[in-house]
């Protein structure tokens, strides 16, 4: 079976070029529209193997989504690469101490994004 | 090309929008041109427009791009992504100029102006007609570029806090030995 990867994004353009990425390389994919609706997903989904997160989202953020699942001791080990366009070395910083595995900044280029996904989703 | 050691903070946006506009272009296998503007600014036939608010104690404003159906179409189909619906094109239009001004402040960062961005808002209509600014405090510039046989226009409205000084408004590039930039890939290590 294939590794479950979930993309969590507020742009649906987004959302698809990840997913026509990963699908293309033969994950299986869920797609969330902020990081409220990703923990519900990830809830109803507990076998997730990695996540693809954006950053700037309203209801919830990609740090807020982070913090949130970081206090949940079942996801704790559920990788999760940021995805963004923020380059901030403190949001970095932010993200790593929350235990973020990787940072990729947009646009992204589908080769690299998916071996980093190979390279987490595998170490994990 | 040498940089100037400081910048004057509108020249400091607007050098790093025209970098941040050559380069989304070129990412996405684009390339763009610096266009003389023709007046009235318009976008002829379908087009949408996004505009991105920003802010810092000094100076606030927003970023608004505005393009054809068909540009924006073209600018992604290297992606793979099909844009079919309206709804498709109002995200994806709200996403370049998210990109675009995402680019903008990780340069400006480098000169320690830290920029807080808000979310996009979009609009679609077909011949766009795009007025200058009638705020007296605020410089309103559009910039046009020719892309894909096509016009793409960009605005970037500055408007700054009353209480800085000349000197306050210079940014100096200081070290950001952990930041990333577009395209950068970063793996933490435990």
């Amino acid at each position: 079976m294939s590794t479950k990867i979930m993309i969590v994004d507020d742009s649906a353009m987004v959302r698809r070029q990840v997913s026509n990425a990963l699908v293309g390389a033969g994950f299986t994919v869920i797609e969330a529209v902020d990081g409220e609706d990703a923990r519900q997903k990830l809830a109803a989904t507990p076998d997730t193997g990695l996540i693809v997160c954006d950053i700037t989202m309203p209801r919830m953020n990609g740090i807020e989504f982070l913090e949130a699942i970081r206090q949940e001791a079942r996801f704790d080990a559920v990788p999760v690469v940021m995805l963004t366009t923020e380059g901030r070395p403190d949001m970095i910083q932010r993200a790593k101490s929350l235990g973020a595995k990787g940072w990729l900044v947009k646009p992204f280029k589908p080769d690299l994004l998916i071996s980093a996904v190979q390279r987490l989703a595998k170490a994990a | 090309v040498t940089q100037p050691s400081t910048y004057h903070i509108h020249q400091l946006l607007h050098a790093s929008l025209g970098e941040a506009v050559r380069e989304l272009f070129a990412s996405y296998g684009l390339p763009i041109e610096e266009a003389a503007p023709r007046e009235p600014l318009l976008s002829a036939g379908d087009s949408v427009a996004s505009s991105i608010g920003y802010s810092h104690p000094a100076v606030s404003g927003a970023l608004t791009v505005i393009g054809s159906v068909t540009l924006v179409r073209a600018l992604l189909v290297e992606t793979g992504v099909d844009l079919t619906s309206v709804t498709d094109i109002h995200d994806a239009c709200g996403e370049i100029n998210n990109m675009l001004l995402g680019r903008v402040k990780n340069k400006c960062g480098r000169y320690g102006l830290l920029l807080k961005l808000g979310v996009p808002t979009t609009f679609y209509g077909s011949d766009l007609r795009m007025n200058q600014s009638s705020v007296p405090s605020l410089t309103s510039t559009w910039t046009a570029y020719n892309a894909a046989g096509d016009r793409f226009y960009v605005r970037l409205d500055i408007l700054e806090a009353s209480g800085f000084t000349k000197r306050m408004m210079r940014f100096k590039e200081v070290e950001t030995p952990s930041g990333a930039t577009e395209g950068d890939t970063l793996f933490f290590e435990d």
